[in-house]
């Protein structure tokens, strides 16, 4: 792999609080361009919100107090009004896969077609890539048409990462995409992240720190709304600098 | 532990018997499916019942010529009578076509401010409003159709009288509102959060992600609401017969008086003799009536089923 050279996030004493209940406490690091990043921690470790602050969704929870810098490029990312285009940028899928009520090639166009894209040619290009991306295209190529929740959890979870590609974003955020899915679903989505790295950057937040090992670059561990470790992660799962990583990793707790 | 597990005798000891042949339901469950069955099955009973009341008390007038669905002229106590429904009918669909036009947009727009943009303390208020409007008696709504708007649409429109089917329309459509705004609002609500935050994140604003999948999402709900709302307005009575005008003629504008099933057979039944031809033909705009709430009623199902398996 080349080692990237430039920072898709650069984020500086981020912190979240929720009323007085304090989510992410003084979080700072950078996040190269078109590497996977993983991110592992025990429930209520903060991973999720960070996720939510990286592409405004946070802006959706009424209660929410962010602090800190988020660099991406030249947009300083928590100031900006412009949220679409933030979202636009920065992807995210969810735990649950959530197909829209629409067609499958409907799910792929809502994005672009919410930024303005109009013209038929252009959308069927960016659904067939985006699909093909995902690594969907042959199991739905016939029935484009068909609804989409007809789908099952695994491939539902594969069209909102091509919905998400189809926007042709910069950073892909992915909050434990597989918790739902068996162990060949969860495989396919893995190939999938594998394939796409290097075009995009994946941050990825699992429950499962095996999740991490297999498909991560660099792993960053998240413990009680504070960043205890980030490495490369074959360091991370062999020489863990903190004890308390150490003891995450060899299921003492969480 | 198991308690199935703990429950099951020993091996070996006592009778073998199945479970299903033991097992007998207490009186307590046998009486309440009883009731519920007997609940279920006399709102059957009372559908059929009305309509065997309606068809024996219309004496078979609807068969008779004198009767005509398709009759331009309602005139019962002419010499010889004519009974002829069309002038009623298109009253009826007049104004529950026009009140449906101004209820449906305004509804579902309500219910879409309440249920997505309303902060929370303003969103109590309007739902309470919302649903205290459902209480108001129709005939104060009469009343005030009557005293303000007949008024305010025959200066409007430099009228001879204020009694139109607009001013009807305009009624119903206010009598509507509430089961509108209130069901497509529960409609709206049961779309769950995920698919918000899914067309947020793919960076949907609000109103495209309104438009194109709460909508959408919700549209069996809000099919149904439609249906319910023109549900209330065909049947309603005592408004209509109060600010329609009451002129049983085929109408060709909203600005003209009208009159409506409804109304007709509350107006008339109290002049007519028992059994007589015009009681019989009252009767038998029962059974128009009955019908087009059956038809209405299978339409919504139809739709309500269609949304829900695509």
């Amino acid at each position: 792999m080349v080692m990237p050279t430039t920072d898709a996030l650069s984020i500086q004493n981020l912190s979240v609080n929720f009323g007085n209940k304090t989510a992410l406490r003084d979080i700072s690091l950078d996040i190269h361009k078109g590497e996977l990043l993983g991110i592992i921690g025990p429930t209520t470790s903060g991973k999720t919100t960070f996720l939510t602050v990286l592409n405004r969704m946070i802006d959706t929870l009424p209660d929410a107090k962010v602090r800190g810098r988020i660099r991406m490029g030249d947009l300083n990312l928590l100031a900006t009004q412009q949220v679409q285009s933030v979202r636009r940028r920065v992807g995210m899928i969810f735990a649950l896969p959530v197909a829209l009520p629409l067609t499958i090639r409907g799910n792929v166009e809502y994005g672009p077609r919410r930024s303005g894209v109009r013209d038929p040619g252009i959308l069927d290009v960016l659904v067939e890539d985006s699909l093909k991306a995902a690594g969907l295209w042959e199991e739905v190529e016939t029935r484009l048409d068909s609804p989409a929740l007809k789908l099952s959890g695994g491939q539902q979870q594969r069209l909102c990462i091509a919905r998400a590609l189809a926007l042709k974003p910069e950073v892909l955020l992915l909050d434990e995409p597989c918790s739902g899915l068996d162990p060949l679903s969860t495989a396919r989505v893995e190939d999938t992240l594998i394939a796409l790295r290097g075009d995009v950057t994946i941050v990825l937040v699992t429950n499962n720190p095996y999740q991490a090992s297999r498909v991560a670059d660099r792993t960053a561990f998240f413990l009680g709304g504070e960043l205890v470790e980030l490495n490369d992660t074959k360091a991370l799962f062999t020489l863990p600098k903190d004890e308390r990583t150490q003891a995450y990793i060899e299921g003492k707790f969480g | 532990m198991n308690p199935s597990v703990k429950r099951s005798p020993p091996r070996g000891k006592g009778p073998r018997v199945t479970l299903r042949a033991t097992y007998r339901k207490p009186w307590s469950e046998r009486l309440l499916e009883g009731g519920v069955h007997l609940a279920a099955w006399l709102c059957i009973l009372f559908v059929v019942l009305i309509l065997f009341f309606l068809a024996r008390e219309s004496g078979g007038l609807v068969f008779k010529d004198v009767f005509q669905v398709v009759g331009r002229y309602w005139r019962p106590i002419s010499e010889p009578p004519q009974f002829g429904v069309l002038p009623l009918l298109a009253g009826s669909l007049l104004v529950t076509l026009t009140a449906t036009a101004i209820a449906v947009p305004l509804g579902v727009g309500a219910a879409i401010y309440i249920g997505e943009f309303a902060p929370p303390q303003v969103r109590e208020i309007l739902k309470v409003s919302v649903e205290f409007l459902a209480a108001i008696p129709s005939v104060v709504i009469g009343f005030l159709g009557m005293i303000v708007l007949a008024p305010l649409v025959k200066s409007l429109f430099n009228l001879p009288t204020g009694l139109t089917a607009l001013s009807a329309s305009l009624m119903l459509a206010w009598m509507a509102m509430p089961t509108i705004v209130s069901l497509t609002e529960d409609a709206l609500r049961s779309v769950p959060d995920t698919l918000r935050h899914g067309a947020y994140a793919l960076g949907a604003t609000r109103w495209q992600t309104i438009r194109r999948v709460l909508l959408p999402a919700a549209k069996p709900g809000i099919l149904a609401a439609t249906m319910l709302g023109v549900g209330r307005v065909i049947g309603e009575t005592m408004a209509v017969l109060m600010i329609s005008g009451n002129a049983a003629r085929i109408p060709h504008s909203v600005l003209e008086p009208i009159r409506t099933l409804t109304a007709t057979i509350a107006a008339e039944m109290g002049e007519t003799v028992q059994g007589s031809d015009h009681y019989q033909a009252l009767f038998s705009l029962g059974l128009v009536l009955f019908g087009i709430t059956l038809v209405v009623n299978t339409i919504a199902d139809r739709l309500v089923h269609r949304g829900e398996t695509s």
